[in-house]
């Protein structure tokens, strides 16, 4: 991607991104509604950019999957993806104790099966990948 | 991991981009290494003491810390 392809493909995602942040934003005023599909559409464009501005790709909007990764580029993945596993772990932890905090019993039950995904999750696929190295 | 890559790139006259060129990888990957905020692996390690023709070890030499850990 040249760098003038790369500065369009920015401006189109801010664009998208100004465009249906306005639209949740005035659906959400005028009939007191969150729309679900804006928010997944707009956190896939915040990806692409971010993406776009750290590597200058982006894998979400059908990146070239066949151009090879750098070294550098591999170990900031990896490095960023051990600290957003635990971002996450306490995202939801957040979440489950601003929503529930007046109840008693847990009543999002969902959610706090992701909860305890979370902690699950990274010792078990720990567990499998040792077996690999055994 | 410390590392003379800086003094024999200069010596050679390539600037980082030349470098990273010759051993397939972006500039900010040779710049990260020379600052010792990276140490490579081992593949990129060969690639580039065969690229500055030396031996591996005389590329990169543990610090002080890191021959300790």
């Amino acid at each position: 991607m040249t760098n003038k392809q790369l500065r369009l493909v920015k401006l189109i995602l801010w664009i998208c991104i100004v465009a249906v942040g306005a639209k949740i934003t005035f659906t959400y005023f005028n009939s007191q509604t969150i729309e679900s599909y804006g928010l997944f559409a707009i956190s896939i464009f915040i990806a692409s950019l971010l993406e776009l501005h750290t590597f200058g790709k982006t894998s979400y909007l059908g990146g070239n999957n066949r151009e090879q990764q750098d070294e550098l580029e591999e170990h900031i993945v990896k490095v960023s993806s051990k600290i957003s596993y635990f971002a996450l772990m306490v995202i939801v932890l957040i979440i489950l104790a601003v929503t529930e905090f007046r109840n008693e019993d847990i009543t999002n039950i969902p959610l706090m099966l992701v909860f305890c995904a979370t902690i699950v999750t990274l010792p078990f696929v720990q567990f499998l990948v040792s077996k690999k190295y055994k | 991991m410390e590392n003379k890559i800086r003094e024999l790139r200069e010596s050679m006259g390539w600037s980082q981009g030349e470098l990273a060129e010759r051993c397939h990888v972006t500039r900010q990957t040779i710049n990260a290494i020379e600052n010792n905020k990276y140490d490579p692996t081992l593949q990129l390690a060969f690639r580039l003491a065969k690229v500055l023709k030396v031996k591996v070890d005389e590329l990169f030499h543990a610090d002080k810390g890191g021959i300790d850990k």
